[in-house]
């Protein structure tokens, strides 16, 4: 500090410019250090206008990870991991490593660790339109150890030529950097193959069955500064892939020519949702599937960017509204066995879908809406006077029943265990009246009622010594209809629906309308927060099997004419397998331009030690 | 012009192109065999002209359309199987490579023998044909691909048939005939969305078959 503070704040001008030269070069090189991980000097020789794009990185480190996790040791004592261990296959596996490991000298630690490890890349170039068999392939890997894979090289090139296999290994160059061009023979077809090319520099191998390819990687390899970022090491960043183990670009560039030829030559009739498509396809910036294995949980990842200006309107109103979280998380338990919610413009979602069509079509699928519905509804008009206030938000939740505490000195009646292991399941969908000049509200009831009613005539007509009756009851002062009757439902199961803070909800059970009622507290979420929009809780899955498994067990053998042990034993098999997992969850991520879908598997066992 | 050529015109010509070559003229001059044949094409044109049009049954264009509807949804199967199993070969060959060797322990009921000596051993008596790297590499594939099939139906399996087994509440059912989903425009939507994600998709598979096109699991999958 004193001699920062002596250089930068003393009087001395050739020390300062010393100084900031020293930290400029500090800064430029931390730079060129941080851009050269083995997974970017690959993808800085991936040729230009490539259409997909797939990088697997740090194998190796991963690898070593997971192994001494507490998931892995978990599944070794896996009943179906036993049984494939102690398998002929796995043993044939044995096998062929040890033939590999003579011929080649290496076995399968040593191709991952040292081959493999570092990082790999297979990027795909499509012919252009009409010529798909003009397609390229590349795949380039970047080893730990250069001399092992000389090696490899060297002994594979050996060991196919004594074998008949490899018939021609010639030396070409392109501007002075050597590659090679392998000529295979086939001894099944006794034909040759398509020639393979490949370019061998330290570490880095590049193999393709094409030369041009082979030939722009080369370029690639002797123009690239090292400092500049590729594009598809930007996307991938981009998108939030940089440090997954494994990503797959899509460049939509590269499909733009075949898409307008696709939008040219389409049928007058077909052509407006072709078109239509080209549309979003232009203002498609990139999209990137990965996978992460994080600490303790898995994610998959579907990233989604674009020029977001350039989407029809009601697209940007259905991206937007989406892009926030749902108010029913807040009234859902996080106990619940399955979760779903989210906002949803449903007005925007028919424009989005009506773009894809013509005049006609768009008119057939507002009448095709509007008839029933409108009719039921009473009124004329459902897409364009209710379907606007209805939703956003909209919600599904299924949840274990509130558990039966045992008395010992009271018998609970054999019918009732037996019928105890429904889960409650509701549906909520947001009624915002304000948004329409209907008495919305009451029309949705009304509607409710006739359906109710409805299905009690059907009912009670065939089945009239066990009828059911619409009863009303109250929810926090709020009005609300269920069914009603003994003989015909299961226990604790009465179907009801009703308006309820603002939601349409319909139900089950009464008592998960009550829940639904008592809303978490908690404050809004920030916009960076990931959106939530499905969740599912094997742990609670378990418990719910676990206390409910007598019950479960009678649904089994009443349908599928089981017996009870066997199907106690699929109820253990499943619940073996539940063991596995803790929690699914999918939610989404949006910030300007761009979406990134996640789905999050988290183990019940941590992935790293 | 040689007869090969005039022979293709002349095909061409049967299948409705008209020949506006007179270098075919030119060659009809001069070859006999040619001429002859071209002399049999025209007399079969004028003969198919006297026959009465055939009058396609009324349900051909259904049974087309079913047909055409069932091989693309056949061609989706086969699609989608392929890219399960390049998934679980994918998958599983990381699994493989990522756990198989540093298990400690040997697997219950395991043969306790090293690699070598099993190899040795298997080949001992029966003079096994010793398979090219190429052959091993298969081989591997095959036996990867195999594998996770089995502990994919011994997992995913078994949990589907249970999931199947589950009863879903029965409620009285009331048949709404009336409650028409708006399938036809749906349709027309997604058939525009899927023609014009055509060049991509197939670009996709094509991708997935270039980089498997050395496993043999591509015509087992079939």
């Amino acid at each position: 500090m004193r001699l920062f503070n002596r250089l930068v704040g003393g009087s001395c001008f050739f020390a300062r410019l010393c100084f900031l030269c020293v930290l400029c070069a500090c800064v430029v090189s931390s730079s060129v250090l941080r851009a050269a991980t083995p997974r970017e000097e690959l993808l800085r020789l991936v040729p230009d206008s490539v259409a997909f794009c797939a990088v697997i990185q740090d194998l190796r480190g991963h690898a070593a990870t997971l192994q001494t996790s507490p998931f892995a040791e978990q599944l070794r004592q896996a009943p179906f991991v036993v049984k494939m261990r102690n398998s002929d296959k796995w043993k044939k596996l044995d096998q062929i490593e040890s033939e590999m490991k003579e011929k080649l000298g290496l076995d399968w630690k040593r191709l991952r660790d040292d081959i493999l490890g570092d990082a790999v890349v297979l990027a795909y170039r499509p012919g252009s339109p009409g010529q798909p068999q003009q397609e390229q392939g590349l795949m380039l890997l970047r080893a730990r150890n250069e001399k092992v894979l000389a090696d490899l090289i060297e002994r594979i090139n050996k060991v196919q030529k004594e074998e008949g296999e490899l018939k021609e290994l010639t030396e070409r160059r392109h501007y002075g950097m050597v590659y090679y061009r392998r000529l295979e023979y086939d001894k099944q077809t006794q034909q040759d193959k398509p020639p393979t090319f490949y370019y061998l520099r330290g570490p880095i191998l590049a193999v393709s069955e094409q030369e041009s390819m082979l030939r722009q990687v080369v370029d690639h390899d002797r123009r690239s500064s090292g400092s500049t970022e590729s594009e598809a090491a930007r996307r991938l960043r981009e998108l939030d892939a940089e440090q997954a183990l494994l990503a797959v670009w899509l460049n939509p560039r590269a499909f733009d020519a075949d898409v307008d030829a696709k939008a040219a030559n389409t049928p007058a009739e077909r052509a407006a949702g072709v078109k239509q498509f080209a549309l979003y396809w232009k203002a498609l910036e990139s999209v990137v599937f990965s996978l992460s294995p994080r600490e303790s949980d898995i994610k998959l990842s579907f990233g989604v960017r674009a020029r977001v200006a350039e989407l029809p309107s009601a697209a940007q109103r259905l991206f937007r509204e989406g892009a926030t979280a749902s108010d029913l998380w807040r009234r859902f338990p996080q106990s619940a066995l399955l979760a779903a919610g989210g906002r949803f413009d449903s007005a925007a979602f028919l424009d989005v879908i009506g773009g894809f069509l013509t005049p006609q079509g768009r008119k057939t699928l507002h009448e095709t809406l509007n008839r029933p519905v409108a009719a039921l509804l009473a009124e004329e008009d459902f897409t364009g006077d209710l379907l606007p206030a209805l939703g956003p938000d909209w919600g599904l939740c299924l949840s274990a029943p509130t558990r039966q505490i045992r008395n010992p000195k009271s018998e609970i009646r054999k019918a009732e265990v037996e019928n105890q292991g429904m889960p409650n399941i509701l549906f909520a969908l947001r009624v915002d009246a304000s948004r329409t000049k209907k008495a919305l509200e009451r029309t949705l009831l009304s509607a409710l009622d006739f359906a109710a009613r409805f299905v009690i005539l059907a009912h009670n007509n065939q089945h009239p010594d066990s009828p059911i009756a619409l009863k009303t009851s109250a929810v926090n002062g709020q009005e609300v209809r269920y069914l009603a009757g003994e003989r015909s439902l299961p226990t604790g199961a009465q179907p009801a629906y009703g308006l309820l803070d603002g939601y349409l909800v319909l139900t089950s059970s009464l008592e998960s309308m009550k829940r639904f009622t008592q809303v978490s507290p908690g404050s809004s979420p920030s916009s960076e927060d990931p959106v939530p929009l499905l969740r599912i809780s094997f742990k609670d899955w378990r418990s719910y099997l676990t206390d409910h498994r007598e019950a479960v067990a009678h649904l089994l053998t009443e349908h599928d004419q089981l017996s009870r042990d066997e199907a106690g034993r699929q109820i253990d098999g499943f619940l073996y397998a539940l063991r596995f997992v803790e929690r699914l969850e999918l939610s989404q991520r949006s910030s300007p331009g761009q979406v990134i879908f996640s789905l999050t598997v988290q183990t019940a066992q941590a992935l790293k030690k | 012009m040689n007869c090969r050529i005039a022979y293709d015109l002349l095909q061409e010509n049967l299948d409705g192109t008209p020949i506006e070559s007179p270098e075919w003229l030119a060659h009809l001059h001069q070859c006999a065999e040619c001429r002859s044949l071209a002399s049999a094409g025209r007399r079969l044109q004028d003969g198919l002209r006297y026959l009465a049009a055939p009058v396609p049954p009324r349900s051909l264009v259904e049974r087309i359309v079913e047909g055409v509807l069932l091989d693309r949804r056949r061609a989706r199967r086969r699609l989608r199987r392929r890219w399960a199993l390049g998934l679980a070969l994918a998958a599983s060959l990381l699994l493989a490579l990522t756990w198989r060797l540093n298990w400690q322990g040997t697997p219950v009921g395991s043969d306790s023998r090293s690699p070598e000596q099993m190899a040795k051993n298997t080949s001992i008596g029966t003079e096994k044909k010793v398979p090219t790297l190429r052959e091993s590499a298969s081989e591997l594939g095959e036996v990867v691909a195999e594998l996770s099939n089995e502990t994919a139906e011994e997992t995913v399996g078994q949990t589907r048939r249970w999931v199947s087994n589950v009863p879903s509440p029965t409620l009285p059912w009331v048949d709404l005939a009336a409650m028409e989903p708006p399938t036809q425009p749906l349709r027309e939507a997604s058939e525009g969305l899927s023609e014009g994600l055509e060049p991509v998709t197939t670009s996709a598979r094509r991708a997935v078959d270039l980089f498997l096109r050395e496993l043999p699991m591509e015509t087992k999958a079939n």
